[in-house]
């Protein structure tokens, strides 16, 4: 296996960069049509792990997630992933969060199982507290009440139940698909 | 769907270099808009106005392109204020709608950002910031790669579909939706990745090193690209020292 960043990691890391941006397009357009913001981090949470556990793995680079949720953001710029279109402060998402999860990464990629559930888990986690952290920024009324939800019951239950569905999907996918001839050629 | 927001024009906004308009109408101004008291927030509401009305994009259209934010969130911040804030009523009102407007002008411009900006635009402008080139090729093949991979994703549903699978997305198939999202990643993951080598591959042959010198691509800041960034960076500097 190649050590170091080549171009077809660099790509692949892209596309699924790309690959996250459009999967989230649907979910998008379904919480806009309703006028319930809310319903996009509700019914998609999930996703988020179940492409950067898989691509993590595949890719086996420190700093693949933190370019490919920054590209995924970048590109979601003015589609409104994070906040409004044309969010700016919405890009630190993908260096902060996706540089977590990297750290997460490399402490744990030769335990599998355990990786894919605590990556999937700190994802989400991670990225409810960078999104409370923009509304402190901005001094949105009751953020406190937001981390005060986030350390409920009801927001740990959110947090495990999309990380635990997240990981497994996300560890699923990379059974089936980490011995196929692509995989490899990426790893080559 | 990611070029729906972007509305080609022939105007001098549009026409500004790349980072003109990602350091005034995403940085400079939002950042101007959230900081300033509140007697400069007229003045913010006006170069807004004037940029939007260069950029030759209706008002009408503006206004159906950014309703569905700038109304829930107006509500929103208000209903916040009046339940969070510190206060009497008339103090938590005023707190709300000044909260308000300083989070119109931020998706404002940043909306106007949007349309003003091809996507294509952004990994050039990042080649052009002397950036790793490497990093901007692949945000570059990964504008580029969109529409492929959303063929992919279409084809691969269609396959499923024909199988037998429903597939549609709705409030009430969100339960059912769960297993098909897990049937549907497999496939959708394995053709990505596919696209992917087979685009770096093509890059290779075509002789791209990505440790190697690139040609980057042209562009000149002219004087209008001067003249808005000298104003916005005078209207930060009137907003943090009033």
């Amino acid at each position: 296996m190649k050590k170091g960043w080549t171009i077809t990691k660099l790509i692949a890391t892209g596309s699924l960069g790309v690959l996250g941006a459009l999967i989230f397009i649907p979910f998008l357009v379904l919480a806009r049509v309703l006028q319930m913001p809310g319903l996009f981090v509700m019914t998609s949470a999930f996703l988020i792990p179940s492409i950067l556990v898989p691509g993590l793995f595949i890719i086996n680079q420190f700093g693949a997630a933190a370019i490919g949720v920054t590209i995924l953001v970048i590109l979601a710029l003015p589609m409104g992933f994070v906040g409004p279109p044309g969010f700016l402060p919405g890009v630190l998402l993908g260096p902060t969060v996706g540089g977590m999860i990297d750290v997460l990464y490399f402490f744990l990629k030769k335990r599998e199982k355990l990786a894919a559930y605590v990556i999937a888990i700190g994802a989400i986690l991670i990225q409810e507290i960078f999104y409370i952290g923009l509304l402190w920024l901005f001094s949105i009324p009751g953020w406190d009440k937001s981390l005060s939800l986030l350390v409920s019951p009801l927001g740990i239950g959110f947090v495990l139940f999309h990380g635990l569905l997240g990981g497994t999907i996300g560890y699923i996918v990379l059974k089936k698909i980490r011995k196929t001839a692509v995989v490899k050629r990426i790893q080559q | 769907m990611i070029t729906q927001l972007f509305i080609q024009k022939a105007s001098i906004i549009h026409e500004l270099d790349f980072w003109t308009k990602f350091l005034c109408l995403l940085l400079l101004f939002p950042l101007s808009a959230f900081i300033a008291p509140i007697k400069l927030l007229p003045l913010l509401v006006i170069i807004f106005f004037a940029i939007l009305v260069s950029s030759k994009i209706g008002l009408n259209k503006f206004w159906q392109n950014t309703k569905l934010y700038h109304l829930p969130i107006t509500i929103g911040v208000i209903l916040l204020s009046l339940v969070f804030s510190p206060g009497d009523l008339q103090t938590r009102f005023i707190y709300g709608a000044i909260l308000a407007i300083r989070f119109i002008l931020l998706i404002s411009f940043g909306v106007l950002f949007s349309m003003v900006t091809n996507p294509i635009e952004i990994p050039g402008g990042f080649l052009r910031a002397r950036l790793p080139h490497k990093f901007g090729i692949t945000l570059m093949v990964g504008y580029r790669m969109m529409p492929l991979i959303s063929d992919k994703i279409s084809t691969i549903i269609d396959a499923q579909k024909a199988r037998g699978a429903e597939i549609r997305l709705s409030l009430k198939a969100l339960p059912k939706m769960l297993p098909i999202i897990a049937s549907l990643l497999v496939p959708i993951l394995h053709s990505t990745l596919e696209t992917s080598v087979r685009l770096s591959d093509t890059l290779i042959s075509r002789g791209y090193n990505p440790d190697g010198k690139i040609t980057v691509p042209p562009g000149r800041l002219n004087y209008r690209d001067f003249l808005l960034l000298v104003t916005s960076v005078i209207i930060l500097l009137l907003a943090i020292s009033i």
